[in-house]
């Protein structure tokens, strides 16, 4: 299934690459021997060298069988942030056996020696990054002084032999434990997530990370944590769903036709038609578990009363407000953690959802518990989940006694059009390829969204009224001010403009693409705070973004009604905040300039967008850039490389602000200042 | 460059000595030749679900000493009239649960458990489907079934690379070796609850709830193929002595180490599947310490260009490389595949491991129409096809040159016979397929091809590589497992007839004017088999197989699996083409052996055999005789 989805999605990169008019390219290749160049598109080479180390950042030990990678540009600007994650989509092209897309780096890669040595030879000068991983430990690369820290690109002059490049890489931290029921015995295939807890501005931002099952023996365990604070949870959903839509999907099935029912249960996240658990009334009750297996809550007692288990928090939460955040550091292993299930006494939830054209049908409704604050993506913590009947009714069965809110949210998805199905057989695996030219057409439908508080006792709740109603959206127009050419329409049309929820879950809905005279709508989101993402365009970045009277550029949205004239201008003029830093001790600087809005309490209170909190690595001679900077006041730093920056926690922000340096850039300035090192207090 | 011998043997080893061969001496009942009244109604009758009185309860207990109750597991039914929404529930304390208000029919039960083999009640083999049907009259209540699960088993073990280093992220998985037409195959084993893993941080992994059986454990890596460095190497870089930056590289400098990638390895430590350990795991039995290392192999670069004859530069061409190698049917990571044709012919598959492999490219000769506004653009036909087979030994190979030749086509229409069910006006519903004659002894060369037919039953398929094929044509529409829908007839052209034997493509040689009949007159068979006490006996299967020898392979519409009667001994074998059929009881057979002739031979002579008319609903009871 998965194979065959992504061959799919290999069939748009080649369209895509075709249409771009792609120049031959042969880009990743290891380093050819000898006899193998002089092939078209070989890579250059020279008589550059580089030997390093890589080493374990807490003991220095060296690390065996790493793989270093290492992608070399000519000349120019480096994004070193932004080249990393372009190798890891090479990589992950070239682990299915893809070409790189036209212009990209040319890639070398070594396994590290039992004593950690590796080396690259034969090398062009250029501007270098290296990156490596290895078993155990977390992604790292060159330059790089603590876990999360900024990477450094290595320069090479023509013939240059660098020998001493040290890279450290830090271990990955690790959970592990048991589930058990009620009687304490293990609880097998039962889901347990790791959460990952930072603080953004005054609140915490609970991200959902890796999901695992208990084994036979109750135990799980979660090896490749990036160091942080983690939450543990092993979270239970009672997912009804209407006989009557599981006969409806086979029907559908019998004949061949599913396709259009499930993009309708994807679009609202329905639960799936499964064909088995426990059946109440006219539904089937199942809990959510390992795929390969029903689970069911126990069969009702005289009384009729479902008992079902709640979400568990470790060590005995049902919520996140109550959970304890683990803090783990690189290397360390928690053991021995127990997540205790408790089988709970439920009520039940019905209700009806109602559309602009009544009730509506097939459409997945989910409850979720009040108390998940910060939680970012809050799929697979419903307390239930179901779909509505024929009649618009539906029912949430296993419902403990607390707080929740009951949630529709609608986002159409594209249908992808398939003219003929090629499956071929490879290596035993049956893969499917669309042979459709044609990109997916983008959903016309508005997105429908509903919520409504549900207090939930020791009786069953009846008659709970979900209203659909039609996101609210953003429209508006481009406006380009500055002496270069506007862009065709054809870039124009290739841009995409999002919003981003500055807290709560994000929404997956299609960005809004302009038209060529460079009008824009988005598509419908549910009141809110959002960020206005749209990219940029060759030299063009924007510079504001007019919305509901304001300048939301770099401040959230708030979205309370459709608003139809924003007007988002780019600007070609460049500005920038450049410079050197200073250090008392002798030879190359390693360091990251941190700048930040002169009025930094009004920026956290705006929900501190990272678009106004610019850093860039230092080089060597301790020359520095910050590029693509908006035009206004702000408080400049520098600081070692291995501090521990971060600039959406309010703490270091104050103690930043404390030791900076207020420096006006006005727009289309490069402007250049001196710094010395900060230390923080 | 064409695969010549794509047709493979036939098994001749014979089959096991577990099989057992009831002979099964029939004494016909009742035959009712003409076809029984239909029901009527359209094929797309979207009705509720029926209902009634019935009950199917029973326990659930474990296989263990003492057979202790196995509470909280998922009972499910189905039965061919309804699916099994609704149809299920969960056992108590005590292992004990009840499906009620069952209508009248045929139910088959499975029973589900994490842990557990997934059972299929009265099945012979308890996680391998079929199981024995229940036969449920209206109102009745059965109420003692006894389920035995099969407590699952384990293998756990741990990972490690070229070093002894704990290998993080690999996959591994289990798979079952199974011989199909004399050739074995891997494919992913069945019924376990945790099949595939990956291994965490300590290289750990450990597969549960498996059945008992034999399994090949294999492990991939994700990964990009990266080069060793040599000690020598890194002496001759740092100037010999060691010394950081000291000159030397006046010596000659080493060759380079070779670009080397983690090949899938198969317990105990080996890249070669037929050379993997079998392993055997009883019931319930955990086998621990199963630890074996990931190795090293060299990759190569394969590259070269595709032409046209005709000199048009190839545009879109989409190109192809599969390992012909033995068949191993799990998903791992892998460093081959796909590639694109640039511009100007060349291609690259930048890192293929040692083997023997399959290149294959298919590419359109004109491009697409441009779409009328308002529709969606039309995909390319893909016409035009080169192959050839390479050897890589991990070497590069960089002159591999493919001339593109253009495929044929394949066209006619599609004609429905509607009796019965109505004929849908719009035939874009009929879906055609042109697959290798035999799917399951699937080669690594296939590719299968389907299309839907045109709204007026016109339909092309174009491209066909020169080989042997069996066309298909298939119609959603009744319910086939209640003996109504659409079924292939006949496959006419040119005076020659085919039904699903092969069609033989040549170079260069069309096939127009094809005419595809689907028929809704489908014949059956039923009846109950008995025991020479005229008792029911389900404990056999009922076996009808076609008398023509030429429909003795997997993949013929004629040839089907042995049925299990329901517990009053009720059999059905539906959806068949008329035609001379042998009937036949067996006690048991191995998954591979309905479809293997030697078995078919044997089981031949002790058969009765019967003639099927178009549409014609036989009804044939079978007693065996003592």
């Amino acid at each position: 299934m998965r194979r065959g989805s992504f061959v799919v999605l290999a069939t748009w990169l080649v369209v895509l690459t075709g249409a771009a008019g792609a120049a031959p390219q042969v880009t990743p290749r290891p380093p050819a021997p000898a006899g193998a160049r002089g092939t078209p598109g070989a890579a250059e080479t020279g008589t550059g060298l580089i030997v390093g180390t890589v080493v374990d950042a807490s003991s220095g030990a060296p690390i065996s069988g790493a793989v270093v990678t290492a992608s070399v540009r000519a000349a120019g600007p480096v994004d070193a942030p932004g080249e990393l994650a372009a190798l890891e989509r090479l990589a992950a092209l070239q682990a299915a056996g893809l070409q790189a897309p036209a212009g990209g780096p040319t890639i070398l890669r070594a396994f590290t020696t039992s004593d950690g040595r590796f080396l690259f030879r034969d090398l062009p000068p250029g501007t270098y990054n290296i990156s490596t991983s290895a078993n155990g430990y977390l992604t790292s690369a060159f330059g790089r002084q603590r876990p999360d820290g900024p990477p450094r690109p290595l320069t090479l002059g023509d013939g240059e032999r660098r020998t001493t490049v040290s890279i450290r890489m830090w271990k990955y931290a690790s959970i592990s434990g048991v589930v058990v029921d009620e009687t304490g015995a293990p609880a097998v295939g039962i889901p347990v997530r790791a959460l990952r807890v930072t603080v953004v501005g005054e609140a915490r931002r609970v991200s959902p990370g890796p999901t695992t099952y208990s084994d036979d023996r109750g135990y799980f365990r979660f090896g490749g944590l990036t160091p942080g604070g983690y939450l543990i949870a092993a979270p239970m959903t009672s997912i009804a769903v209407p006989v009557s839509a599981i006969d409806e999907y086979y029907t559908a099935m019998r004949s061949g036709d599913t396709g259009e029912l499930m993009r309708e249960r994807l679009a609202s996240g329905a639960p799936m038609p499964t064909t088995g658990g426990l059946r109440v009334g006219d539904q089937q009750l199942q809990l959510s578990g390992i795929p390969t297996r029903t689970l069911a809550p126990p069969a009702p007692g005289p009384d009729g009363r479902i008992l079902a288990y709640r979400t568990v928090f470790a060590p005995a939460a049902s919520t996140i407000a109550d959970a304890e955040v683990l803090p783990l550091a690189s290397g360390e292993t928690r053991a021995n953690l127990t997540l205790q299930l408790q089988l709970s006494p439920t009520a039940s939830v019905t209700g009806q959802v109602i559309g602009p054209d009544g009730p509506v049908s097939g459409i997945g409704v989910r409850l979720l518990p009040d108390g998940n604050t910060g939680l970012v993506i809050d799929n697979g913590f419903e307390t239930a989940t179901t779909v509505t009947n024929a009649a618009g009714r539906f029912v949430f069965l296993g419902v403990p006694a607390g707080s929740y809110t009951a949630k529709v949210q609608r986002v159409p998805r594209p249908t992808v059009p398939v003219d003929v199905t090629r499956l071929s057989v490879v290596g035993g695996v049956v893969m499917t390829t669309s042979g459709s030219s044609a990109p997916p057409a983008p959903p016309t439908e508005p997105v429908l969204w509903a919520s409504a508080p549900v207090g939930v006792g020791a009786t069953d709740v009846a008659d709970v009224v979900l209203t659909l109603r039609e996101g609210l959206r953003l429209s508006g127009r481009l406006v380009f001010d500055g002496a270069s050419p506007q862009p065709p329409a054809d870039r124009l049309q290739a841009l995409t403009i999002r919003l981003a929820a500055v807290e709560g879950p994000t929404i997956q809905a299609q960005p809004a693409r302009p038209d060529a005279d460079g009008r824009f709508e988005t598509a419908g989101y549910p009141p809110g705070r959002y960020f206005v993402t749209p990219g940029s365009i060759g030299a063009w970045s924007v510079r504001s973004i007019l919305a509901g009277g304001r300048d939301v550029v770099a401040d959230a949205l708030d979205l309370d009604r459709d608003i139809d004239d924003a007007v988002i201008t780019f600007t070609d003029r460049r500005t920038s905040l450049g410079g050197t830093v200073t250090t008392t001790t002798p030879g190359e600087v390693d360091a990251v300039v941190v700048a930040i809005p002169a009025d930094y309490q009004g920026w956290i209170a705006h929900g501190m967008s990272i678009r106004r909190a610019p850093q860039a690595t230092v080089a060597p001679d301790g020359r520095f850039s910050l590029g693509g900077l908006m035009p206004g006041d702000y408080l400049v730093a520098a600081f070692d490389a291995d501090a521990p920056v971060n600039t959406q926690d309010p703490e270091f922000v104050a103690a930043m602000a404390r030791v900076a340096t207020p420096v006006r850039v006005a727009e289309g300035e490069q402007r250049q200042v001196s710094l010395a090192v900060a230390r923080l207090r | 460059m064409i695969p010549e011998n794509r047709r493979r043997a036939r098994a001749t080893a014979p089959f096991g000595v577990a099989l057992l061969l009831a002979l099964a001496a029939a004494s016909v009942l009742s035959t009712t030749p003409a076809a029984r009244q239909r029901p009527t109604g359209t094929a797309r009758d979207v009705s509720a679900p029926p209902t009634g009185t019935g009950t199917i309860g029973g326990r659930v207990v474990s296989d263990e000493p003492g057979h202790p109750p196995v509470r909280r597991a998922v009972v499910q039914l189905s039965s061919s009239a309804a699916p099994a929404a609704g149809r299920t529930t969960v056992t108590d304390d005590d292992g004990r649960f009840a499906v009620t208000g069952l209508p009248a029919g045929r139910f088959t039960m499975l029973v589900v458990k994490p842990g557990w083999p997934t059972t299929y009640y009265g099945a012979t083999t308890p996680w391998r489907a079929p199981g024995a049907p229940i036969a449920l009259d209206e109102g009745q209540q059965v109420t003692d079934l006894a389920v035995t699960l099969t407590r699952g088993g384990v293998i756990a073990g741990r990972l490690t690379d070229a070093d002894g280093q704990p290998v993080t992220g690999a996959r591994v998985t289990a798979l079952t070796p199974r011989t199909v037409n004399g050739q074995v195959i891997y494919s992913q084993a069945i019924g376990a609850t945790m099949l595939l893993q990956q291994t965490d941080d300590e290289g750990a992994y450990r597969l549960y709830g498996l059945p008992p059986g034999e399994y090949i454990l294999q492990a991939s890596v994700p990964q990009t193929p990266a080069r060793r460095i040599s000690p020598d190497e890194v002496a001759w870089a740092l100037g010999r002595g060691g010394a950081p930056g000291a000159t030397s590289q006046a010596a000659p400098p080493p060759p380079p180490g070779p670009t080397v990638v983690y090949a899938p390895a198969y317990y105990p430590g080996t890249t070669t599947v037929a050379a993997a350990a079998r392993l055997r795991l009883d019931a319930g039995q955990a086998l621990q310490g199963i630890d074996f290392a990931l190795q090293f192999v060299p990759t190569s670069r394969v590259s070269g260009t595709v032409t046209r004859s005709d000199g048009v530069p190839v545009r879109g061409a989409q190109i192809t490389l599969t390992e012909d190698g033995p068949q191993v049917g799990a998903l791992v990571f892998s460093t081959t595949g796909r590639s694109v044709v640039q511009p100007d012919g060349s291609f690259q598959f930048p890192s293929v491991l040692p083997g023997r492999y399959i290149v294959n490219v298919r590419a359109a000769s004109q491009a697409p129409a441009p779409p009328a506004r308002g529709t969606r653009p039309q995909a390319p036909t893909l016409d035009l096809w080169a192959s050839a087979d390479v050897s890589v030994n991990g070497a590069d190979i960089t002159d591999l040159t493919l001339t593109l030749q253009p495929g044929m086509t394949i066209s006619g229409r599609v004609v429905l016979e509607a009796t019965t069910l109505e004929a849908p006006a719009d035939l874009s519903r009929v879906r055609l397929q042109l697959r290798p004659p035999d799917m399951m002894a699937i080669t690594n060369r296939i590719s299968l091809q389907t299309a839907p037919a045109n709204a007026d039953g016109t339909f092309t398929l174009s491209g066909v590589v020169p080989d042997q094929y069996v066309l298909f044509a298939s119609l959603p529409g009744g319910n086939p497992s209640e003996g109504t829908g659409w079924m292939l007839k006949s496959i006419r052209q040119g005076g020659r007839t085919w039904m699903d034997e092969p069609i033989e493509m040549r170079g260069g040689q069309d096939l127009t004017g094809v005419e595809i009949t689907l028929t809704d007159r489908a014949a059956q068979i039923s009846g109950r088999l008995l025991d020479a006490a005229d008792r029911p006996a389900p404990e056999f299967f009922v076996f009808a197989f076609p008398v023509d020898r030429s429909a003795w392979r997997l993949g013929s519409m004629r040839l089907r699996q042995p049925v299990r009667p329901d517990t009053n001994g009720g059999f059905r074998v539906s959806m068949l083409p008329p035609g001379e059929y042998y009937v036949a009881a067996l006690a048991s057979f191995e998954e591979t052996d309905w479809f293997d002739p030697t078995f078919l031979e044997q089981v031949a002579a002790a058969s009765i055999r019967l003639t099927l008319a178009e549409g014609e609903q036989k009804v044939q009871d079978i007693r065996i005789a003592r």
